[in-house]
């Protein structure tokens, strides 16, 4: 006989206890084990949670001992018999007090035999368990009979103390009915029109709380005080001193924010394009894309026609790659259906719809979206701070919309392939505002936001692209009458009027008359004519992304440390510089080095004191700008007076906007969403905090408490602060994933509250001034994981429960009525219940369970043997009974 | 210093008005040397370079900024990433002190983060001609919740201390420069829902 089946020892101890203390004085040796005390102390009589043995036994230690797989239990009695003798030999000889248990049969019949030992006591734990409860232990007289026999007690010995308790179960919540929505979101989306697309939704699928347990409590009376036989029986649940309530929620409760959250991770993980997703149909046109300049300005003189199918002539009419769309759409095959693509388009885009769309942008984008304090002021939103360094994008911006699309698209719309036909729809329409001029709404204005996604600033660069491009169209419309407009396209125009220059300039010789002039610099004259020195037009710099950005700095940064590395970093970034310098020549034309610097870097510039300031002043270089060689003096040598807008262009619209759109195009709806992960994570969030409920509740037990603090906001918060280190990360999808069931485990949380305060606030939750005590007894519930109802049966606590399980019976009974009738009913009833007891009982209905306790303190095995405990438990259940008995005896007067 | 020694790469600004000494300051930490004919910065410029702060090996990749006007269209968009930033002024002239607002407003709108550390220094204290009290940096410092010090890129004085302070702040401050290995705060829901499940008879007889 091997022991091959032994492998695990777990001490367990209840989660509430300290480990009890392990030093043993000699003083107390003559006292009984801990594990005696333990069965005979009332306090852990019927533990809210705990191991079963606990409940059975009422220990506090113990050990036990079960077969590491637990396909291969402990069949045979004589191999648990076998296990059990070494156990006992193995703790007399450690001089162990905790009693050991062996598990035997199958896990889920939870069969344990045990043995404890120790101050000359020794206990066996024993247990049967039946489908069916023999008859004669159905009730409290059979139960004592039982426990008397075994004990071949007599009757003057000390009477056994008895706790009972009956548990209810309440599984019906007639007048409750589960309130979610389905997300049926084709219905809505068609029928209602497109309100629910820019809200993600919220909440449990269906009844996150699943039971109610009601337990009616005697706790520890004599025997002789309760009768309960098999004819009658006083345990009338009215009478009993305490009643215990207990919320059973459903496990792994799918809840809607957090699958769409999750729907839409998975999307992430996919890297396929979108022709490989949809075939060479949705190809997009990058490259041979021809603008269509006669019809640039269509768009935005066409009277707006507010009608969808305008708008979906607009989308055809206006690309090619929409024809191909159509096409393949013709077929019908297309992953997202034309009906619901409108909305959705003309929510991403809503000026297309015309002057008054139904869902216009906020005029400016923000981090959060507004909050009202309970008393509807305007305040502070309770995350503002935290999701201020957010590397995301404003709130219903574009980008914030496309996410949020997005999730809608990957979850109840098609998933992965509508997500790639959506994606390539957004990429015609942008390359249709390209292509006309047409701004991008919902987008901040400027140059991009390095502080906000990728995707937002790759928006922010085409909408830059597009207004340099108008502003350069514009100008050269309104000069091609005496310009010649040849190679416009070459050179940056710039909005100035030169009209007045050159006539006061007249006299000048063409090559060097004055060009770009802004205005006059101050006071200042140049150095060598006495002439004004006049500001240049100059170019702007190169807004870049921050993808450019980082290429730009690792071109800089691959140039080295050493002096050559600088010099040529200078030279690089000289190109500004020389820039600057010739539009500066070009309206100065007889300025000098000196002249620049004033302008330019005026503390490089040393002037003497006290010169005529109708004179040209007096003054040096600073000794840097003096070095022979150095960088200034050799780019201003090289600098030709050329003003701004016939240099070449620093930034090159058209260059930068087909890059853009190439870089969008070559997005897959993979990467497309992992771009998009924090904002739609910053979605959730502030999907999340819009459940007020959210910032009263304590943190659910489930979850361990993050920074000892027990609110579900400072849970919020932790979360909110790890989507905000994230998102200053590259995308890691497991880690949103992470994030994800974080979000889901606070989304239980607060939907298991909605759920409790709906059931027992009733109505009474819109109400203003609903009791105070209910509130408090919702939160209890959720909180722990039992709650004893304050002031017993009678209590204002025991009312509400009461009213919930009349109101299920109540519906059992009458299944065909109309519920509304009962409205006035539950009042009635209370008045019955308070009445007379009889009623009481019928108004729980049956208890689901019954549980026994016996125990008393008999000289066993013999009438000169020390009184020694013993105690046993029945469980009484519909299909189960199970009787557990601790019966011990002394070892030493046997 | 081998690689898997650095415990991580920082990114350091300096930024000021045009002559006050940042590219003296950082060729002071960097090389040790001083030229009095430095010439002044084209846009951006920066230097690498290792120290080891409280047993704890950094790399910081130091930019060097150009502060005149004209070029602060320019070196903003190399604020971005940064965790530190050396903001300096020139002791011998007032003006260089009174556009620290500005220079402050310039960090705030650019740099793409708000718990950047900022250190001000008050540079050239070799020079005789003071304008700006030490304890006029003092309380702006203080005002703006910044470190201080004064130094002289020219003798050295409170250069290195300059940049270890700064170091130091940064690497003390959580979330600034780790990444989301594992997270302090964060907690596992799924361990969790195991234990419970051995807690066979969870929720009482039922």
């Amino acid at each position: 006989m091997t022991h091959h089946s032994i492998v695990s020892e777990t001490v367990e101890s209840p989660p509430d206890e300290p480990e009890p203390s392990t030093d043993f004085d000699d003083e107390e040796a003559e006292k009984l084990p801990k594990a005696l005390e333990d069965m005979m102390n009332r306090e852990n009589d019927f533990p809210a949670r705990a191991h079963c043995l606990v409940r059975w036994y009422g220990l506090r230690e113990f050990v036990t001992i079960c077969p590491s797989n637990p396909n291969h239990p402990i069949m045979s009695p004589s191999k648990a018999k076998l296990l059990l003798s070494s156990a006992t030999i193995a703790a007399n000889n450690t001089n162990c007090q905790v009693p050991i248990f062996v598990q035997v049969l199958w896990p889920n019949e939870k069969m344990y035999l045990g043995v404890g030992l120790g101050s000359g006591v020794r206990t066996d734990y024993d247990m049967v368990h039946f489908r069916q409860a023999p008859p004669q232990c159905t009730h409290l007289t059979g139960l004592l009979d039982v426990f008397k026999n075994k004990l071949q007690c007599c009757v003057t010995s000390p009477p056994v103390l008895v706790s009972v308790r009956f548990t209810y179960v309440l599984t019906e919540w007639p007048h409750t009915l589960w309130t979610q929505q389905p997300p049926d979101f084709d219905a809505t989306l068609t029928e209602v029109g497109f309100s629910d697309l820019g809200k993600l939704p919220f909440g449990a699928l269906s009844d996150p709380v699943s039971e109610l347990h009601l337990s009616a409590t005697w706790p520890c009376v004599t025997e002789d005080v309760l009768v309960d036989s098999d004819v009658y029986s006083d345990l009338d649940p009215g009478s009993a001193p305490l009643w215990t309530a207990r919320l059973v929620t459903s496990t792994s409760q799918p809840c809607l924010l957090s699958e769409y959250l999750t729907d839409f991770i998975h999307v992430c993980r996919n890297n396929q394009s979108i022709s490989q997703i949809l075939g060479p149909d949705y190809t997009q046109d990058v490259d041979g894309e021809i603008a269509e300049f006669s019809s640039a300005l269509d768009r935005l003189t066409e009277p707006s026609v507010p009608s969808l199918s305008s708008v979906v002539g607009r989308v055809r009419k206006g690309h090619k790659g929409a024809r191909k769309f159509v096409s393949a759409q013709s077929g019908e095959n297309s992953p997202i259906p034309t009906d619901i693509l409108i909305p959705i388009l003309n929510y991403l885009f809503p000026d297309a719809e015309g002057d008054d769309p139904s869902d216009p942008y906020p005029s400016t984008l923000t981090q959060v979206p507004e909050w009202l304090a309970p008393n509807g002021e305007a305040a502070d939103h309770p995350l503002k701070a935290l999701l201020s360094n957010m590397k995301s994008s404003g709130v219903d911006g574009l980008v914030w919309r496309l996410a949020v699309v997005l999730c809608h698209v990957a979850h109840s719309l098609g998933g992965l392939p509508a997500a790639a036909h959506l994606w390539h729809e957004v990429i015609l329409e942008l390359r249709f505002r390209w292509d006309h001029a047409v701004l991008i709404p919902g987008v901040s204005s400027g140059v991009p936001d390095l502080a906000s996604t990728i995707l937002h600033q790759k928006f922010q660069m085409l909408n830059c692209c597009i207004n340099r491009r108008k502003a350069r169209e514009q100008s050269s419309s309104s000069k091609s009458s005496n310009e010649d407009g040849d190679d416009e396209d070459e050179f940056y125009e710039c909005d100035e009027d030169m009209e007045e220059d050159e006539k006061s300039n007249g006299s000048r010789s063409s090559w060097d008359k004055p060009e770009g002039r802004i205005k006059r610099c101050a006071k200042l004259r140049l150095l060598k004519t006495n002439e004004p020195l006049y500001i240049p037009f100059t170019q702007e710099p190169a807004p870049m992304t921050e993808d450019r950005l980082e290429e730009h700095a690792g071109v800089l940064l691959r140039l080295g440390t050493d002096a050559l590395g600088s010099q040529l970093r200078a030279r690089m970034m000289s190109a500004s510089l020389l820039s600057d310098m010739e539009s500066f020549k070009a309206a100065n034309p007889s300025a000098v080095l000196e002249d620049f610097v004033r302008w330019y870097s005026p503390r490089d510039w040393i002037e003497e004191e006290g010169s005529d300031p109708n004179q040209p002043p007096q003054g040096s270089l600073s000794t840097r700008m003096q070095i022979p060689g150095n960088m200034w003096r050799e780019v201003w040598t090289n600098a030709k007076p050329v003003p701004a807008r016939r240099q070449k262009r620093l930034f090159d619209d058209t260059r930068e906007a087909e890059q853009v759109l190439h870089w969008l195009a070559s997005l897959g709806p993979g990467s497309l969403c992992c771009n998009l992960l924090p904002t739609a994570t910053h979605a959730s969030l502030c999907r999340l905090a819009e459940e007020r409920l959210l910032f009263d509740l304590p943190a659910p037990s489930s979850l361990p408490q993050p920074c000892h603090s027990s609110s579900l906001a400072t849970v919020l918060d932790v979360i909110t602060q790890r989507a905000v280190r994230l998102s200053r990360q590259p995308p890691d999808t497991n880690k949103y994933q992470e994030l994800a069931e974080q979000i889901a485990e606070v989304e239980v949380c607060v939907a298991r509250a909605q759920s409790v305060r709906h059931k027992i606030l009733g109505d009474a939750a819109r109400a203003e001034g609903s009791s105070q005590h209910l509130e408090e007894l919702v939160l209890r519930l959720l909180d722990s994981p039992e709650v004893s109802l304050e002031g017993g049966p009678r209590g204002p606590a025991a009312l509400a429960v009461r009213k919930l399980f009349q109101q299920a019976r109540k519906a059992s009974l009458l299944l065909d009525d109309s519920p509304q009738d009962d409205f006035s009913l539950p009042e009635h009833r209370q008045s019955y219940g308070n009445s007379g007891h009889s009623g009481a009982v019928s108004e729980l209905g049956k208890p689901m369970g019954r549980e026994y306790l016996l125990r008393t303190l008999v000289p066993f095995p013999t009438a000169y043997s020390r009184p020694v405990p013993h105690r046993m438990f029945a469980v009484l259940l519909p299909n189960e009974f199970r009787l557990t008995g601790a019966f011990s005896q002394d070892t030493t007067f046997s | 210093m081998a690689d898997q020694d650095i415990l991580t790469t920082l990114k350091i600004l300096i930024i000021g008005e045009s002559g006050v000494g940042k590219s003296s300051l950082l060729l002071r930490f960097t090389d040790d040397t001083f030229d009095i004919e430095q010439s002044a910065t084209i846009g951006v410029d920066f230097k690498v370079k290792t120290i080891t702060v409280d047993g704890n090996t950094v790399k910081l990749a130091i930019w060097d900024t150009a502060g005149q006007e004209r070029f602060r269209t320019l070196t903003p968009s190399y604020y971005r990433g940064a965790q530190g930033v050396i903001l300096v002024y020139d002791v011998t002239k007032r003006n260089t002190f009174a556009k620290l607002d500005m220079w402050l407003n310039e960090l705030e709108t650019y740099s793409t983060r708000t718990d950047i550390v900022k250190m001000l220094v008050g540079n050239k204290i070799d020079k005789e001609k003071v304008e700006v009290s030490r304890e006029d940096g003092l309380k702006f410092a203080r005002r703006h919740a910044m470190l201080f010090i004064e130094a002289s890129a020219k003798t050295r004085d409170g250069v290195q201390c300059a940049f270890e302070e700064l170091v130091q702040k940064i690497v003390q401050t959580p979330g600034l420069w780790e990444m989301d290995h594992r997270p302090q705060g964060s907690f596992s829901v799924t361990n969790q829902r195991d234990d419970m499940d051995n807690y066979c008879s969870y929720c009482s007889v039922l």
